[in-house]
């Protein structure tokens, strides 16, 4: 399972980003080898408009199959939908709570 | 000759302007309300022998079975309104700006036209003058394609007179870009000076000739007159704070009928907006 997570990072921890398609970054944890792939939304997230449609493109160009984030846009909820990768809304603050919240809940932990 | 009304904060006067002017003009004279979000000057004036005609825009269609999913369509869209999401080709038709490029950049003729509905236009007569208006359908976001078909009834030999949407906005643009000429409508107060700097910005970007008129104006050193003294901007009239006034516009009367003695005031601007009565 390949789990998208909208981030920022301040310092050495991985601080998640509650916005979903201005975030600065977008982490991709893979439960198979367990390690995160880091994707710069630097263009997108900067883009005047149509950010949220095209940073789900880019999640589903990058086959994953969950997204988290805190808020996430109507349009960018439409085209995820549309492939049926759910949008988990999570209020935890660093990316590795947030990917245990998302582990219990999927009863993979 | 077509004038605009235009305003950069909204509740300055406008449609007093567009329907006061229209009522004192007696010659022939077309009124189009292209504030097609909140039309409202049909609440000023008797319409007779109403017509209305419906409104589309064209958007695109994928035809799925001519299409490899190659991207270029959705590539090409500055608006992002057409994805490739997995095994499909999405269209989000609120973003989508009707240019027809994604038709014309599928190599495969995947991409089909289709229209889709934006509103109305009503047009009708009134004693004072002919009426052209826009309803935008509620859910539309997209407005300029309404406004262009409205503007479309403005006949080059008559006068024209344009009520438009307030703001710096495309449907602020739409609605001015016919015009020959454009009318300020600013208040004189700090958020009035600040919005009606923004379009004095677009108007000289535009190289519009415009004039400003001074609404709710209670003496001659207000910010708006300073401001125009001190860009030389002519102001046209100032129209008084005049509680009346207020009352007439609330229950959808003419001022200039309601209240005879600024009959003349709007005659002068009409005046100097067309030259002379007709």
């Amino acid at each position: 399972m390949r789990i998208a997570f909208s981030a920022k990072k301040s310092g050495s921890e991985l601080q998640m980003d509650e916005r979903f398609a201005r975030a600065d970054w977008f982490l991709i944890y893979d439960t198979e080898n367990e390690a995160f792939e880091e994707i710069d939304n630097t263009s997108i997230k900067n883009a005047a408009q149509g950010a949220g449609i095209q940073a789900a493109e880019l999640l589903i160009r990058k086959d994953v199959n969950v997204v988290v984030t805190g808020k996430c846009g109507p349009k960018a909820l439409d085209a995820l939908r549309s492939v049926d990768i759910p949008v988990h809304s999570t209020n935890k603050q660093r990316v590795y709570d947030a990917l245990n919240e998302l582990l219990l809940a999927y009863g993979e932990k | 000759m077509t004038v605009a009304i235009a305003s950069g904060k909204g509740g300055t006067g406008k449609t007093l302007l567009a329907v006061n002017l229209s009522y004192v003009s007696t010659g022939e004279l077309q009124l189009l309300d292209c504030d097609v979000e909140a039309p409202n000057t049909h609440l000023f004036l008797p319409l007779q022998n109403k017509r209305t005609e419906p409104v589309h825009r064209m958007i695109p269609q994928i035809d799925a079975s001519l299409c490899t999913l190659c991207g270029e369509c959705s590539r090409f869209c500055a608006f992002h309104a057409l994805a490739v999401l997995r095994n499909k080709v999405v269209l989000f038709p609120e973003l989508c700006h009707s240019c027809g490029g994604c038709n014309r950049v599928c190599r495969l003729g995947a991409v089909g036209e289709t229209t889709e509905p934006i509103g109305e236009i009503i047009y009708a007569e009134t004693p004072y003058c002919c009426h052209v208006q826009g309803f935008l359908q509620v859910g539309t976001a997209i407005v300029p394609p309404l406004i262009h078909r409205v503007t479309e009834y403005i006949q080059s030999e008559n006068h024209t007179i344009i009520d438009a949407s307030p703001g710096t906005g495309c449907a602020a643009m739409a609605a001015l870009s016919p015009a020959d000429f454009v009318v300020l409508a600013a208040e004189p107060t700090p958020f009035g000076l600040h919005d009606m700097r923004r379009l004095v910005l677009c108007l000289r970007e535009l190289n519009k000739p415009f004039s400003v008129v001074v609404n709710r104006a209670v003496n001659t050193n207000d910010v708006i007159t300073e401001f125009c003294r001190n860009e030389d901007i002519p102001i046209l009239a100032r129209i008084p704070d005049d509680r009346r006034i207020t009352d007439c516009c609330a229950v959808g009367e003419i001022t200039a009928q309601h209240l005879p003695e600024y009959h003349e005031m709007f005659l002068g601007i009409y005046s100097q907006l067309f030259g002379g009565a007709q």
